[in-house]
């Protein structure tokens, strides 16, 4: 065997090898450098998708850090109609388990042709149905939903979010920038068949929101919840609030309102039952604004406990208005004016004062003016100024009536007779987290402004002591505890501008005990039936949750375990 | 032609390594987006499992749920032992009159609670 050598035949295979490598290396060079961008963006959009990395919505904590909030998983239902199949087989399928409309799926499956939400946010059980259908063309993104473990509980201070963990309410609305925390994003690479891998070109981790410690705690919110639906149902009322207050820093320990609803199932309640009543709703207070009177009148100096007043009996004209008591009283002293919740006398007691000294003690207790409560919706309230009253003011301003107050206006009130004259800010928000657990803001009490002195403040003290110990609060009394408060009962105004003889409003303002007080409380219920009066419908609420909730904040039990208590007995029966 | 078939072999070496090294990196990329959605499952588990426990020892669930026809919730007075005792069968019922209990004390839900005042 041997190879001949043919030189001509070499040369010209070897020519068209180097023409063809000449032709590569050309087309080479062509794509690097002047199809280079085009072919990288090309690559890229095929190896890389751009996805967007959804921060996680922080949590919301009571101040004994119990959750009241938490994010769970939830998958969203979504098309790409181009690809799905039997149209109008799967739109049967689907409204019949998701209850939607057949021509709701209609219009998103026929109309458009790419991608687009079904259903967001799905019960797993439809979503398990949903998957057995198997169905090109529908698939679902995993999505965070905040769900409340205490349903109703601190409905109206927590709030909710909308589909999109946007808050609407509540703290989840006052503190959404906080809470939402801020989206990241991030290059990630894909296979030929579009699977994930866990290979990051480039990445901005999201940043989570920051957790919220409020300053109510849950258990005094349960109590609290559990005496206001009583009397909201014993009562037949309208609607009832109650807001329970440190009257020292003015953190709200609890504050409810009804009717109320269920924080997981937003989308079947009124809107009108979200609103947060306490600090949302003015109403006239009747005779638990006397208080701004008795400050008035002592801290001027004009007026002393013992001096005494003639209430005419029940009946007294104040320009052409008779104005009446609720039961006839001769000669009272001031403190029985108060005790008795007298409206004679109040009047007279005011029309010594004048009008300016009233009207500047109203705002002085803020009444008239926001507090400035760290949650959305507060009410100003309505006070015209002392230059704008009618003659007849004089008879109504000071004993409740021709103002509109909210419950926190009201419960502030009552608190600066508690905490020797200081009017505080009251905030729900004690601090907040980062994910870590280290505060990064922390609220503290703040001091508006000085209304009385504290001398004044011993001296209403007394005075409120006296109204439920021998006056119109009798039912708030407790066994054991003193207690300060002022009842109150107004008529409703009507439609054509007069007051009703059938609906009131009744309210207690309070606090215990007395000497070191640790609550101030305040309940207002509208229009309860057949009782209307303060004292009879929300004193004894007072009563019931003042009782709990200072037997919580004491602590006054002990938790003994089996071993304990087997001691005890024995040691109970051998004593 | 050694010098040939050297650096051929050595260009041959050097890509398959490249490309082992490759597909090293995209195996373990599969297997730690396998093993990031076993996490993302157990931490929504976890989730899940967390929010059951908020809800089951809730005052409102137990209040609705276990307490409601037996008695309310309130706070314990100063002498009052609050005994928590397993339940032994379903028939067990929880003392009608008188049962001062708290919720949020008796933490475990198959524990029913007793309360006697001394």
């Amino acid at each position: 065997m041997y190879l001949r050598y043919h030189p001509r035949r070499f040369k010209a295979v070897s020519f068209c090898f180097l023409i063809f490598f000449l032709f590569l290396i050309g087309r080479l060079f062509y794509l690097q450098f002047f199809k280079f961008s085009f072919l990288k963006s090309l690559a890229n959009k095929q190896h890389n998708v751009y996805l967007e990395l959804p921060p996680l919505r922080g949590n919301i904590y009571d101040r004994q850090l119990r959750p009241q909030v938490i994010n769970l998983p939830r998958n969203s239902l979504y098309a790409i109609s181009s690809q799905i199949g039997d149209k109008p087989e799967i739109i049967d399928k689907l409204s019949s388990i998701l209850n939607l409309e057949p021509n709701f799926l209609k219009e998103k499956l026929f109309k458009r042709t790419g991608f687009v939400w079904i259903s967001r946010k799905i019960d797993p059980l439809k979503e398990k149905e949903i998957s057995d259908l198997n169905v090109k063309g529908l698939g679902f993104i995993k999505e965070s939903q905040r769900f409340y473990p205490n349903r109703y509980l601190a409905s109206h201070i927590l709030g909710f979010t909308d589909i999109d963990n946007r808050g609407l309410e509540g703290v989840e609305l006052f503190y959404d920038d906080y809470l939402k925390g801020k989206p990241g994003f991030g290059l990630v690479l894909r296979d030929a068949r579009g699977n994930l891998l866990d290979f990051w070109q480039k990445v901005v981790l999201p940043q989570d929101g920051f957790d919220l410690v409020l300053t109510f705690d849950e258990v005094i919110q349960y109590i609290a919840e559990k005496e206001l639906d009583k009397v909201f149902k014993v009562f037949k009322a309208k609607s009832a609030s109650i807001v329970i207050l440190d009257p020292f820093t003015g953190e709200i320990l609890a504050m409810a309102n009804r009717p109320t609803f269920d924080l997981n199932n937003i989308r079947n309640t009124q809107a009108s039952l979200y609103r947060n009543r306490a600090i949302t709703d003015i109403f006239e207070p009747g005779s638990s604004f006397k208080i701004v009177t008795a400050s008035a009148a002592l801290e001027s100096g004009l007026i002393r406990e013992e001096d005494r007043f003639f209430c005419e009996n029940g009946s007294y004209k104040v320009a052409n208005h008779i104005l009446h008591d609720h039961q006839p009283h001769g000669w009272l002293t001031f403190k029985e004016v108060i005790e008795q919740s007298s409206n004679i006398g109040t009047t007279k007691v005011a029309q010594i004062l004048g009008p300016k000294t009233i009207y500047h003690y109203i705002k002085a207790f803020g009444f008239g003016s926001r507090l400035g409560i760290d949650l959305p919706g507060e009410a100003k309230g309505m006070i015209k100024p002392y230059q704008f009253w009618s003659k007849t003011s004089i008879g109504a301003v000071p004993i409740g009536h021709e103002v509109g107050v909210t419950a926190l206006q009201l419960v502030c009130a009552i608190s600066v007779v508690a905490n020797g004259g200081l009017l505080m800010r009251p905030f729900i928000l004690k601090e907040i987290r980062d994910k870590y657990g280290v505060t990064i803001k922390k609220n503290s009490p703040f001091i508006i402004r000085r209304v009385i002195s504290e001398e004044t403040s011993r001296r209403l003290k007394e005075i409120l002591i006296g109204v439920v110990e021998n006056g119109t609060g009798k039912l708030a009394r407790i066994e054991g505890i003193k207690v300060a408060g002022k009842t109150g009962t107004a008529q409703k105004i009507g439609p054509d501008g007069h007051y009703v003889h059938d609906k009131f409003v009744a309210s207690f303002i309070g606090f215990a005990p007395a000497d070191n007080p640790k609550i101030a409380i305040c309940i207002v219920v509208d229009e309860p039936k057949p009782y209307y009066y303060g004292g009879v419908v929300c004193a004894p609420v007072f009563r019931k949750v003042a009782t709990e909730v200072l037997g919580y904040l004491n602590r006054d039990f002990e938790i003994l375990n089996e071993e304990t208590l087997l001691s005890l007995k024995e040691k109970n029966e051998t004593d | 032609m050694r010098k040939f078939i050297f650096i051929l072999l050595t260009v041959t070496g050097l890509a398959l390594t490249y490309i082992y090294q490759q597909s090293k990196i995209f195996y373990l990329a599969y297997k730690n987006e396998e093993k990031k959605k076993i996490i993302d499952e157990l931490i929504d588990k976890n989730n899940i499992l967390r929010y059951n426990v908020c809800s089951f020892s809730s005052l409102v669930y137990l209040d609705d749920k276990i307490f409601r026809d037996y008695a309310e919730l309130q706070m314990p007075k100063t002498k009052m032992f609050v005994r928590a005792f397993q339940s032994n069968n379903n028939s067990t019922k929880l003392t009608k009159s008188k049962s001062n209990l708290f919720s949020n004390l008796i933490s475990n839900l198959t524990i029913s609670a007793e309360a006697k005042e001394f």
